[in-house]
């Protein structure tokens, strides 16, 4: 068993966010941990999931910053000392439920995960990243004569854990470069 | 409690997969308002759509022929298949490859063509290619579906909107309750057209290849309100879901690599055993026929250390599996691999079956109408027996895409010709208080508990080689835990906005439904067809060519029957009743 930090905050009652740590077994990702916890100790915690854990495509609905990096917590395998917590790009419902539909204003520095790199003669602007990215990473704008995506806020992005925006670039036109080393 | 301000639509869909989100584009095309709720947010949630890896079929390339796909669908179906959906749904299903193209699915093609691959069960190759060899599809319709709903100006998606129960007038169906999850308030919802398109109910079982959100809801809702459902009792099991290596637990990829690199199962005496269940089809048998005999291996002492069996690669060339993995090399499973250190050219990966689809759900006509006056359903909830006894893979998506446009079509038919539907106050505060209880309980139990009661349940006596006498076992203890265990279910967070055991509490309660609905079915067919599997009568018997039928009546389930129309092809000879 490790201690893990986790991210509390429920916006109607509480003035401050707080952190509470919690035991949980040093297996799975940190999916599995939130899902320990919930069962385990405090069934109030709050946290978005679409898959359970390893192996499985990427839906994006559970993006976090983890250790101050963004991840997604299905891809993010579990190790010691980490503090998990709410992914800035969204406001907070509760705890790290975030709402898709309304974006935060940046209060806090995201230790950037990657470098996006577009090569513009291959992308045809076609948007199909911007739609596919679970952080609104993308913005397609007008670069000389061609409409071609821009990376507006790869601080954002979840990095390997998702990479749904280049598997998925038609023209093979997104690279995604790790700036740390690399968990998935 | 409830807000005095309905929301209100022409046509209110239920579920935000692929059958949900097709029909809501087609009753928006048609002209008519449409709210779709969502138990997460639409696009970034755990739909099962997102998580397919390929199996697309549709008749494109001659020799293939839209009479063949029937062919094929009954002929897997045992011959359980309702004749007539199956031919109304899959002559639409080359028009669903194009309005997928269209919507920006890059589906592989040559030359103005789609190339296509043989699965098992396909007489000709007929299943839909990712312009990436050994990409997943399913990131592909996450991209297209939810992008293509979002420009659709009559829909409003309702997110995080979990749906509580049906609200009726009289016999007819006219919108639901759902509990907002982001404000921890109820909602009612008044529609003359409902759709329900909720996906099936594998998390029932401990070992599954779907997502813990399918709880199959959507069965549970339509057969409290009084839907017929039908082919309860047939659940498909995944033959090849990863058990090893760990970082790639229930993933469903390996499967794709027995039919695309020609994978071999080996049991762990190193036998290829698949050859003696099959002697002809062998490694290619059916999905069923697969996880069966996995199933028997591992009972008999077999399996792998995991609980399955190994499948292996190392019959082929080394440059050829070479030429392949380079080819792969980005796709997240082959990455995966590459980190656990199992090298596919060297080792054997285990694989085994896991819970991966229902057959079962509401009984359905061609235009998708349930028997309840303003109730669709679509997708895997609309079931109407169009799998019959067991279902082709690759055959899902399309009937979710069929299946959505004709609900969406019909229903927004539907709501043109009536008007805006009235309800009764008292029925609402019934389903909210009742839906409220889990916020009520003092030191309740758990819903996680409970559920992991129901699998563990489920997983023993629903599985393969069904027995009468646990069945009835398996039913008693279930209702002894619906009697004891569920009024006492609550939620042990108080807090109201985004509350995860509430809405557990109110799955669970499908959940039940579900179960009992699926083992009492399996009970009364005293058979074995396609995916149902009795230890105790192991033949197929030709009495039993009908479906299963379960309404809900005041004093419990009601089982009867119905005759299969073998409006297209009749079953051969030998299983016809003497």
């Amino acid at each position: 068993m490790v201690p893990i930090k986790v991210f509390r905050f429920d916006p109607e009652v509480d003035k401050e966010p707080r952190f509470e740590t919690y035991l949980v077994p040093l297996e799975g990702s940190v999916l599995d941990a939130l899902r320990y916890i919930y069962e385990n100790y405090d069934a109030s915690l709050g946290y978005r999931f679409g898959c359970s854990g390893a192996g499985h495509q990427r839906c994006g609905a559970c993006p976090v910053l983890v250790n101050g990096r963004p991840a997604l917590s299905c891809k993010y395998l579990i190790e010691k000392e980490m503090t998990v917590e709410a992914h800035p790009k969204f406001e907070v419902i509760r705890d790290l439920v975030l709402d898709f539909d309304r974006e935060r204003k940046r209060d806090k520095k995201i230790i950037p995960n990657v470098k996006i790199t577009i090569d513009p003669e291959k992308c045809d602007g076609c948007r199909d990243c911007v739609f596919i990215c679970p952080l609104k990473v993308f913005e397609v704008r007008k670069n000389e004569a061609k409409m071609i995506s821009v990376p507006v806020d790869s601080e954002s992005c979840c990095g390997l854990t998702c990479e749904q925006c280049s598997i998925f670039c038609k023209n093979n036109a997104i690279k995604i470069e790790m700036m740390m080393e690399r968990k998935t | 409690m409830i807000e005095s301000h309905h929301l209100e639509a022409d046509v209110f869909i239920i579920g935000g997969g692929i059958a949900g989100i097709r029909a809501a584009i087609e009753a928006s095309q048609q002209g008519t308002s449409v709210l779709l709720a969502n138990k997460g947010y639409v696009g970034q949630d755990g739909a099962a759509v997102w998580m397919a890896g390929g199996g697309y079929q549709a008749a494109l390339n001659p020799p293939d022929s839209i009479e063949q796909h029937i062919r094929d669908t009954i002929k897997a179906g045992k011959y359980l298949n309702n004749q007539n959906l199956v031919q109304a749904f899959l002559s639409l299903a080359p028009e669903s490859v194009q309005d997928l193209d269209r919507w920006g699915v890059r589906w592989k093609k040559e030359g103005g063509k789609y190339p296509q691959i043989r699965m098992p069960g396909e007489t000709h190759p007929r299943s839909m290619l990712h312009t990436k060899t050994g990409e997943h599809l399913g990131g592909e319709y996450r991209k297209a579906l939810s992008r293509r709903i979002r420009r659709e100006k009559n829909v409003t998606l309702l997110n995080d909107m979990f749906i509580v129960d049906l609200i009726k007038n009289g016999e007819a169906v006219v919108g639901a309750v759902g509990l907002d999850m982001k404000e921890g308030e109820f909602r009612v919802i008044l529609a003359k057209s409902t759709i329900l398109a909720t996906g099936g109910f594998m998390d029932c079982f401990e070992f599954t290849t779907a997502n813990p959100t399918a709880t199959g809801d959507g069965h549970g809702i339509a057969c409290r309100a009084g839907a017929r459902m039908i082919n309860m009792e047939f659940i498909q099991f995944f033959p090849a879901a990863a058990l090893w290596p760990a970082n790639v637990y229930r993933d469903a990829y390996p499967y794709g690599l027995i039919y695309e690199l020609y994978g071999i199962l080996y049991n762990r005496l190193g036998e290829r055993f698949m050859e003696r269940y099959f002697p002809v089809e062998k490694d290619f048998a059916t999905r069923q026929a697969q996880s069966r005999a996995i199933a028997r291996e591992v009972r008999e002492g077999r399996g792998s250390p995991h609980g399955g069996a190994y499948l292996a690669f190392r019959h082929l060339p080394r440059n050829l599996l070479d030429a392949y993995l380079r080819e792969c090399w980005d796709v997240p499973f082959f990455r995966s691999l590459r980190e656990a250190g199992v090298d596919i050219r060297e080792d054997a990966i285990e694989i085994g079956p896991a819970a991966h689809y229902v057959q079962g759900g509401c009984w359905i006509n061609e235009l998708c109408e349930t028997n309840l006056p303003g109730l669709y359903a679509a997708g895997e909830v609309g079931s109407g027996g169009k799998d019959g006894a067991d279902r082709l893979a690759g055959n899902a998506l399309p009937f979710c895409m069929t299946t959505g446009y004709v609900a969406g079509r019909e229903a927004a038919h539907r709501a043109k010709a009536h008007p805006m539907p009235k309800v009764d106050k008292g029925q609402l505060e019934a389903v909210c208080a009742e839906a409220s209880s889990p916020m009520n309980q003092q030191d309740g139990i758990k819903p996680a508990e409970l559920k992991k009661r129901i699998r563990r349940l489920m997983s023993n006596c629903m599985m393969f080689e069904r027995k009468g006498e646990e069945l009835e076992r398996g039913i008693k203890e279930l209702e002894h835990m619906r009697k004891e265990m569920l009024p006492r279910v609550g939620s042990s967070a108080k807090t109201r906005k985004f509350n995860l055991e509430w809405m557990e509490a109110l799955e669970v309660r499908n959940m039940f439904d579900n179960a009992e609905m699926a083992m009492r079915s399996a009970l009364m067919r005293t058979e074995s067809r396609g995916l149902h599997e009795r230890a105790d009568f192991p033949n197929e018997d030709p009495l039993w060519l009908k479906h299963i039928i379960v309404s809900k009546k005041s004093n419990g389930l009601e089982l009867t029957t119905e005759p299969v129309i073998f409006s297209f092809i009749k079953p051969p000879e030998s299983s016809k009743p003497q």
